[in-house]
C-alpha cells in the first residue's frame, strides 16, 4: 500500500499579504522609475540598447510575478480520497475478474483523434527534484520545489532547453 | 513547440457493447480563431494558445466507423477529465451514458470545455466508494463488474480520473493527462506543467506516484498515456493494440521499453531525457515520430 507519508509535502501557496504588498511596491516602483527614466531622456528615440534592456527586463520581471500570482491563487485542489478504512471490496473483485472469461474477451483500441501543439515547456518541465532544481545554483535551490512555472529563469528547466 | 498526439480509446465490452473513453477533438477546434472569441479570463488566455491539426482519417467518427460503429452505438462514454482535448467530440454522443468524476463535474466552470458537454443529458456522476484499491485511497468499479476500474489522479484538473482495464492476463491504465509521456512516470525527474501551481502540481505528483507504486504491485500493468509524442505509442501501443489485445511478446517488448527508460528504482535514465526536434517554424504538418 501507498505510505502516506510519502505523499509529496504541500507548499504554503498563500503569501503573507504583507510580502504580496511589499514585492508590489517594489516591482510597482522599479516599473516606474524604469519608465520614467526612458521617457525623461527620450532614449526611445536614441536607442539606447542598456537603459532598453534595463526596460524590458524590469517588464518581464513584473510580468513574472504577476503571472506567478495568477497560477498560485487559492485552487481547492482536493487531496487523494481519504482512506476511510473500507474493505478493499473492489480489489478483491477486479483481482478475481482476471479469471472471468469476460475479461478475455474486452478489446481495447487507442484511436488517434488529431495532433494539438504545445510548448516545450507546456508540456514538460525537467526538475530533478533529487537536487532540486540542483546544478544551476542556489537561486534554482531557492525555488524547490520547482513548481513548474514556465517564465521562472531561476527554474532550472530554462538552462535545459538549450539541448533540447 | 511540437506536435503531440491525441487519443481517445475504444474498448469493447462483452456485455456492454462499445464504450469510448475520452472523444478527442473536434474538427471545429482546428479553425483558426476558433478559441479566440470564446473565453477571457486565464482560461481564455490558454486556450487562444490552443492549435490542433485534426485528418480527416483520425476524426473519430471515421475511426469508429473503421471499427463498425456508428456515434449512436455508443451506449456509453466514460471522460478522464472535461479539458478540451478530451471532451471535443463529445456532442456527438449525446444519447450515451457519461461517466465522470463527480469532482470534475463541479469544477466544470474552471477548464471544462462546454462546447463538448453541454448536450449531454445521461450524466454519471460517480464518487469513489470502492474503499481502498492498492496504492489508492480510494476507486470506483463503474460497472459493477470488476472490469473497469476508475482511480483518482487529481492535480492536472481538480477531478481527473484514470482508468484501469482488467484483460484477463494483464492489466490495461488509460492514465489521461495524470501521465504526460511515460517518461513522466519518474515524478521526481519530470514534472508536467500544472495550470493550477504548487498545489495542482503537489497533488498530480503524488497521482503519478501512487501510478508508479501501482505498477509495482501489479508488474503485467501496461500504463497509457494520452499525449506521449514518443516511439512507446507509435511503433508499440498503437501497432501492437491495433488488434485490441496484447499478445505475451508484445507485453515483454513494453515492458523492455521501459526498463530502457528507468533504473531499477524507477529513476530516468539520464540517456533517456527527452529531446524534442522543433517543428518548422511554418507550423508545417509535417510530423515524425520522435525516438
Amino acid at each position: 500500500m501507498f505510505p502516506d507519508s510519502e505523499s509529496p509535502p504541500r507548499r504554503r501557496i498563500v503569501q503573507k499579504p504583507r510580502l504580496v504588498a511589499v514585492r508590489l511596491v517594489v516591482f510597482l516602483g522599479l516599473l516606474a522609475l524604469t519608465v520614467r527614466g526612458i521617457f525623461a531622456r527620450r532614449v526611445y528615440l536614441r536607442s539606447s540598447s542598456a537603459v532598453l534592456l534595463l526596460f524590458w527586463v524590469a517588464l518581464t520581471t513584473f510580468a513574472v510575478w504577476v503571472m506567478r500570482q495568477v497560477t498560485r491563487l487559492p485552487h481547492p485542489h482536493p487531496p487523494h480520497e481519504p482512506d476511510n478504512g473500507t474493505a478493499p471490496i473492489v480489489t478483491q473483485r477486479f483481482d478475481q475478474a482476471a479469471a472471468n472469461p469476460a475479461a478475455q474477451q474486452l478489446r481495447l483500441y487507442p484511436l488517434q483523434t488529431g495532433w494539438t501543439r504545445v510548448s516545450f515547456g507546456q508540456f514538460l518541465v525537467d526538475m530533478r527534484a533529487g537536487s532540486g532544481c540542483g546544478q544551476y545554483g542556489k537561486w534554482a535551490r531557492m525555488r524547490r520545489p520547482c513548481s513548474g512555472h514556465l517564465f521562472m529563469p531561476t527554474c532550472s528547466n530554462i538552462p535545459h532547453w538549450g539541448r533540447y | 513547440m511540437f506536435w503531440a498526439p491525441v487519443h481517445a480509446y475504444l474498448l469493447e465490452h462483452p456485455t456492454l457493447g462499445p464504450i469510448l473513453i475520452d472523444t478527442g477533438i473536434s474538427r471545429r477546434q482546428t479553425q483558426p480563431d476558433y478559441y479566440s472569441a470564446r473565453k477571457g479570463g486565464l482560461t481564455g488566455l490558454i486556450w487562444q494558445s490552443i492549435d490542433n491539426w485534426l485528418p480527416a482519417e483520425q476524426e473519430l467518427v471515421a475511426q469508429l466507423a473503421h471499427h463498425g460503429y456508428r456515434p449512436e452505438d455508443i451506449q456509453h462514454v466514460i471522460l478522464t477529465h472535461l479539458h478540451e482535448d478530451h471532451v471535443g467530440e463529445l456532442y456527438r454522443f449525446a444519447g450515451a451514458t457519461v461517466h465522470l468524476a463527480a469532482a470534475e463535474w463541479a469544477d466544470r466552470a474552471r477548464m471544462g470545455y462546454s462546447p463538448g458537454y453541454a448536450a449531454i443529458t445521461r450524466w454519471h456522476h460517480f464518487t469513489y466508494d470502492g474503499g481502498r484499491f492498492y496504492s489508492f485511497a480510494a476507486c470506483a468499479d463503474l460497472f459493477g463488474d470488476g472490469l473497469v476500474i476508475a482511480l483518482p489522479t487529481p492535480g492536472h484538473s481538480y477531478g481527473h480520473m484514470s482508468l484501469l482495464i482488467q484483460m484477463g492476463t494483464y492489466q490495461v491504465c488509460l492514465a489521461g493527462d495524470a501521465l504526460y509521456t511515460l517518461r513522466h512516470l519518474d515524478a521526481d525527474s519530470l514534472a508536467a506543467f500544472n495550470y493550477f501551481g504548487a498545489v495542482g502540481f503537489a497533488t498530480q505528483q503524488d497521482s503519478v506516484r501512487r501510478l508508479a507504486t501501482l505498477q509495482v504491485a501489479l508488474p503485467d500493468l501496461v500504463l497509457i498515456p494520452t499525449h506521449d509524442p514518443f516511439a512507446y505509442t507509435f511503433t508499440l501501443i498503437q501497432p501492437f493494440l491495433a488488434d485490441g489485445q496484447l499478445s505475451p511478446a508484445e507485453r515483454a517488448a513494453l515492458q523492455e521499453y521501459q526498463q530502457r527508460l528507468f533504473d531499477s528504482r524507477g529513476v530516468l535514465k539520464t540517456e533517456a531525457y527527452p529531446r524534442f526536434e522543433q517543428v518548422r517554424q511554418d507550423y508545417g504538418r509535417v510530423h515524425a515520430p520522435l525516438p
